[in-house]
C-alpha cells in the first residue's frame, strides 16, 4: 500500500505513533542527549510560533516577552496558589494569548519595521517591569518551584519525563501550524503577508487575522515559556532578555523560513546542539553566535532547507522530495 | 524638585542625540540600526580606554572615541549591511548579530560588570539659590551644542541636504548626482558618532556595563516611534516626554516608570500610528 | 526611412535589460545626434522608462553598450553618469517632497561649483517657468501636477545638461499644461541642449522633436524623422493611434 493512500485521519494517527516511539527511544539516550533534546524541542516550538506572525507579514522580536509571561505565570500559580502544574500550563498559556490579545490590537496597527522595534520594546519593557515588582521576586526571580506529581508513567523528577512533556508540546504545535497552514486560514494568512492592503481590498479584514496569529503565537510560546520555567524550577528577569526572542529567529532563520515545521526542527536542532557544545567564556557565546548569524545572512540566505534542497535537486527525478 | 528638573533636560537632551542618531540612520537606511545600542556602549568603554588607560584628556578622548567607533558603524555600512539589498529582514538579522558582537566583546575584553565613567566637569555650581552639579551642566550643555550643529549641518550644508533628499528619494537624489552609497555610509557614521556621545554622557551619570545598550536601543526605539520615524523634530519632542517619564517618573513611582514610557507610546500609536510627526518610511521614495 | 548622419552624442547599441528572468528590452539601438530632440514613443508597457532608466545608471544593463559623447557610460553609477552631463528628469517628478521648490532646484545644482553660477541658472530656470517664481518657499510635495512637473524640469536644467532625457513629461497632465510643457522644450532646445525624451502622446511629442523611434514590447519596431513618421497614414494607423 502507498503511503499517500492513507486517509489524513490514519496518517495523524501514523505520525503520532512515530512520534511516539521516537519520544520514547530519545528517553533512553544519555543526560546530557536529552537535555540537548529538551532544548531542541523548546526551540523549535518558540522558532514555530515565531514563524505564524511573520506568515502574516510581520517581524516580532518579541519572543521574550511571552516566555517570560509564561514562566512567571507558572511560577505564580504554582508557588503562591498551590495550583497543579496542568493548570498552571494551560492558564499561563492562555495568559499569554490575553496578553497578546491587549497589546496585539494596539501594534499590529503597525507595519513593517513599526511592529518590528515595538515588539523588541514590549519584551524588554515585561520584563524591567516584572524585575519592579517586589511580589515577582524583584531582580532576584522566584525559584523553588515545585516538582509537579508523576502522570501515570512519566516522573517530572527526571529528564526522561520533562523530555515526553517538551515533545508532546512540539508535536501539538507542529500539528496546529501545519494544519493551519494546510488550511484555508494558511491561505488567507499568505495573502495578508504578501499585501495587507491587497487583502483587503478582496474583502479580507487583515486586522483579525493579523491579531489571530499574534495570540496563536503567543499561547504556543507561553506554554512552552510555562512549561520551561517549572523545568528550570526559577525564574529570573535575567533570563528573558533579548537574547531569547534572538534565538526564537535564529532557529528558524537557520533552518529556513519556507517550512513552518521543518525550517525550525533543523535550525533548532543545530542551535542547540551548538549551543550545548559552546564553550562557557562569559561573552564568547554572544560573540559566536553573532558571528554565526552574520555568516547565516551572507552567505546561506535561505537557510539549512536550502541546504536540502541543493543536496536533493543532485538526485534523479522520482526520488521522493517531500519528507514532512 | 528643581533637581529633578535640571536631570530631565540633561536626560532628555541626550536622549534628543541618540534618537536623532537613529532616526537619521532609519531615515537614509529604511532599517532600524538594532545595534545603536551596542555602539552606544561600544562609544562608552572606548572612550574608558582612552581616558583612564591612556590617559588622555577628556576631550580628547571623546574625540577620538566618537571618530574610532562612528568609523565601525560606517565601515558596518559599507560592508555588511549594504550587500544586503535594502531588504528588512536580512538587515535585521545582520544587525542582530552586530549586537551580539559587539555585546560578546565587551564582556570578553572588559568583563559583565559595572564600572562608572569620569564627568567632564566636577563641582558644584549655583543657579538661583539651588545647588547644582557641573557634570550635569556640562552634560546638557555638550549636547545641546551638538544637536545644534547637527540641526545646523542638515538645514544648510551641501552635505547635510543631499542627506536630506537621499532620505526622501534615494533614486532621485542619484539623479541630482548624489553618492547615495556614500551617503547612506555617512549617515550611519553620524548617527552612530550620536549615539557614541549620548552614550559617554549618559553612562557617567548612570553606569556602564556591556548590557547597557540594549536599554539605550528600546529608549531610542520609544522615542523615535512616539515621534515619528525619519523626523528629527518629532524626536526632539518624544525625547523630552520620555525623559520626563524617566526623570521624574522614576523619583515618584519608582521602578515601574518604563510601563509609563511604553504606555505613553501605545496611547500616542493607538490614535496616530505613525508617531507624531512621522510618514510611513516605507512610502517615501522606491530603491 | 533613412536619416542623415550628423555628429552622434548618445548611442545605444544592441541594449538589453531584464527584471529578473524576465527580459524587458530586447536588444534596441538608438541614436541622438548633438543638439537635436528625438523622442521615443510607445504605449504604455512599451519599454520606454526601462531604456530610460538603463541609460542613466538606475538599472543594470543584461548586454550591450551605451556610449556617451564617445565615452561607454553603461556599467557606470547613476552619479557618475549625471557628471558627464546627462541628466534625466524620471518619471512621476520624483520632487523631494518636503523640501520647498527652491531647495528643490539647488539640488538640481548639487554638483555645480560656484554660488554665481547656481543663480544665474536658477535666473534662467525662472525665465523658462515663470510660475515658479511665486511658489519658490512651497513645499514641493503640496505643489499641483503641473507645477511639479516645471520644477522636476527646472531641477535638471539647473545643472546645465549636455543631455537632457524625459519620461513622459505630460503625464496626468492637463491639454493646456501639456502645451506648457512642450514650449518649455522646444526653449530647452533653443539653448543648444540635447534631448531624448520618452512620450505616449506622439502627437505633441513628433510636433517638438526631430526624429522619433518608435517601441513595442520591448523592441524598436520604426524610426524615421518626426515630420515622416507624423505624415505617414499607415504608421499613424498601425502604431500611433491617431
Ligand atoms: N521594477 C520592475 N520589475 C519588474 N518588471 C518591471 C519593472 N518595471 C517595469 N517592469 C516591466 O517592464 C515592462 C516595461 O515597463 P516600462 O519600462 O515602465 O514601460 P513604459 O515606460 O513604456 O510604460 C512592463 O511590462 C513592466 O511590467
Ligand atoms: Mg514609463
Amino acid at each position: 500500500m502507498h503511503i499517500a493512500r492513507i486517509n489524513s485521519a490514519g496518517k495523524v494517527l501514523l505520525a503520532i505513533v512515530l512520534l511516539g516511539l521516537l519520544a520514547f527511544a530519545l528517553g533512553f539516550l544519555p543526560n546530557r542527549w536529552q537535555q540537548i533534546c529538551i532544548m531542541w524541542a523548546i526551540w523549535s516550538t518558540v522558532g514555530m510560533s515565531w514563524l505564524v506572525i511573520l506568515r502574516v507579514g510581520e517581524f516580532s522580536v518579541g519572543q521574550a516577552g511571552f516566555l517570560c509571561i509564561g514562566g512567571y505565570s507558572a511560577a505564580v500559580l504554582m508557588l503562591k496558589f498551590n495550583c497543579p502544574f496542568w493548570l498552571a500550563l494551560i492558564v499561563s498559556a492562555a495568559t499569554c494569548a490575553f496578553v497578546a490579545l491587549v497589546v496585539g490590537v494596539i501594534i499590529l496597527r503597525l507595519k513593517g519595521l513599526y511592529f518590528l522595534v515595538i515588539s523588541l520594546v514590549f519584551a524588554e519593557i515585561v520584563r524591567l517591569t516584572i524585575a519592579a515588582s517586589d511580589y515577582l521576586g524583584a531582580s532576584e526571580g522566584l525559584f523553588g518551584i515545585p516538582i509537579p506529581n508523576n502522570l501515570w508513567f512519566i516522573k517530572f523528577s527526571t529528564k526522561q519525563g520533562w523530555l515526553y512533556l517538551f515533545i508532546f508540546i512540539l508535536a501539538l504545535a507542529g500539528f496546529t501550524f501545519r494544519r493551519m497552514e494546510k488550511s484555508r486560514i494558511g491561505r488567507i494568512y499568505s495573502y495578508i503577508g504578501a499585501s495587507p492592503d491587497l487583502a483587503q481590498s478582496f474583502g479580507i479584514y487583515y486586522m483579525k487575522y493579523r491579531v489571530q496569529a499574534f495570540v496563536i503565537s503567543a499561547f504556543f510560546t507561553g506554554l512552552v515559556g510555562a512549561a520551561m520555567g517549572v523545568y528550570l524550577g526559577a525564574v529570573g528577569p535575567e533570563g528573558y532578555t533579548f537574547y531569547y526572542s534572538l534565538i526564537a529567529q535564529i532557529v528558524a532563520i537557520l533552518g529556513g523560513v519556507g517550512s513552518i515545521v521543518l525550517g525550525p526542527l533543523l535550525g533548532s536542532a543545530l542551535y542547540t546542539v551548538f549551543d550545548e557544545y559552546l564553550v562557557y567564556v562569559p561573552g564568547a557565546r554572544s560573540l559566536i553566535m553573532g558571528g554565526l548569524l552574520l555568516t547565516v545572512i551572507f552567505f546561506l540566505p535561505e537557510g539549512l532547507v536550502s541546504v536540502r534542497r541543493k543536496f536533493l535537486n543532485k538526485f534523479p527525478r522520482g526520488f521522493p522530495r517531500k519528507f514532512i | 524638585m528643581f533637581d529633578i528638573f535640571i536631570f530631565w533636560i540633561t536626560l532628555s537632551l541626550n536622549y534628543v542625540l541618540l534618537a536623532t542618531g537613529l532616526t537619521l540612520t532609519v531615515s537614509v537606511m529604511r532599517v532600524v540600526n538594532l545595534a545603536h545600542g551596542n555602539f552606544y556602549m561600544a562609544g562608552a568603554y572606548a572612550f574608558l580606554v582612552f581616558s583612564e588607560r591612556a590617559g588622555l584628556p577628556y576631550g580628547l578622548a571623546l574625540l577620538l572615541s566618537v571618530l574610532l567607533v562612528g568609523a565601525l558603524g560606517m565601515l558596518v555600512e559599507a560592508k555588511l549591511y549594504r550587500r544586503l539589498g535594502g531588504r528588512i529582514e536580512p538587515s535585521i538579522i545582520c544587525m542582530s548579530g552586530m549586537l551580539l558582537v559587539l555585546e560578546g566583546l565587551a564582556v570578553l575584553l572588559f568583563g559583565p560588570d559595572i564600572r562608572g565613567l569620569p564627568a567632564m566637569l566636577k563641582g558644584t555650581t549655583t543657579i538661583g539659590g539651588t545647588v547644582v552639579s557641573m557634570e550635569r551642566l556640562s552634560v546638557a550643555a555638550l549636547a545641546l551644542v551638538v544637536i545644534a550643529g547637527l540641526f545646523c549641518f542638515l538645514k544648510y550644508s551641501r552635505l547635510g541636504r543631499s542627506i536630506r533628499a537621499t532620505a526622501q528619494d534615494r533614486e532621485a537624489a542619484s539623479l541630482m548626482g548624489v553618492n547615495v552609497n556614500l551617503i547612506s555610509s555617512l549617515s550611519m557614521g553620524i548617527g552612530t558618532a550620536m549615539a557614541v556621545i549620548a552614550g559617554i554622557q549618559i553612562t557617567a551619570v548612570y553606569h556602564l556595563s556591556p548590557y547597557v545598550g540594549i536599554s539605550a536601543l528600546c529608549t531610542s526605539i520609544l522615542i523615535i516611534t512616539m515621534g515619528g520615524m525619519g523626523s528629527i523634530v518629532g524626536a526632539f519632542i518624544a525625547a523630552f516626554i520620555i525623559g520626563l517619564s524617566d526623570s521624574f517618573g522614576a523619583s515618584f513611582i519608582g521602578r515601574y516608570h518604563h510601563l509609563l514610557s511604553f504606555g505613553t507610546v501605545m496611547i500616542i500609536l493607538l490614535f496616530k500610528p505613525t508617531g507624531l510627526l512621522g510618514t510611513t518610511v516605507e512610502a517615501k521614495g522606491k530603491g | 526611412m533613412d536619416v542623415k548622419e550628423g555628429h552622434v552624442f548618445l548611442e545605444i547599441r544592441n541594449m538589453k535589460v531584464g527584471y529578473g528572468a524576465v527580459e524587458v528590452l530586447k536588444g534596441i539601438s538608438l541614436q541622438v545626434e548633438k543638439g537635436k530632440v528625438v523622442c521615443l514613443l510607445g504605449a504604455n508597457g512599451a519599454g520606454k522608462s526601462t531604456a530610460l532608466r538603463a541609460l542613466s545608471g538606475l538599472v543594470p544593463l543584461t548586454s550591450g553598450e551605451v556610449l556617451f559623447d564617445g565615452q561607454r557610460i553603461d556599467g557606470l553609477q547613476p552619479h557618475h553618469i549625471v557628471r558627464k552631463g546627462v541628466i534625466h528628469v524620471p518619471e512621476e517628478r520624483r520632487l523631494f517632497p518636503e523640501m520647498g521648490v527652491q531647495e528643490n532646484l539647488e539640488m538640481g545644482a548639487y554638483l555645480v561649483k560656484g554660488h554665481g553660477k547656481v543663480k544665474e541658472s536658477l535666473e534662467e530656470v525662472l525665465t523658462i517657468f515663470p510660475r515658479l517664481k511665486q511658489k519658490l518657499k512651497q513645499q514641493a510635495g503640496t505643489l499641483s501636477g503641473g507645477e511639479q512637473q516645471m520644477a522636476a524640469i527646472g531641477r535638471a536644467l539647473m545643472s546645465r545638461p549636455r543631455l537632457l532625457v524625459m519620461d513622459e513629461p505630460t503625464l496626468g497632465l492637463s491639454p493646456l499644461l501639456c502645451e506648457t510643457v512642450m514650449e518649455s522644450i522646444v526653449q530647452i532646445k533653443q539653448r543648444g541642449t540635447s534631448l531624448l525624451l520618452s512620450e505616449q502622446n506622439s502627437e505633441l511629442a513628433l510636433d517638438v522633436s526631430d526624429e522619433g523611434y518608435i517601441m513595442r514590447l520591448g523592441e524598436i519596431v520604426l524610426h524615421g524623422t518626426s515630420q515622416q513618421l507624423a505624415t505617414d497614414d499607415g504608421v499613424r494607423k498601425a502604431y500611433l493611434g491617431m
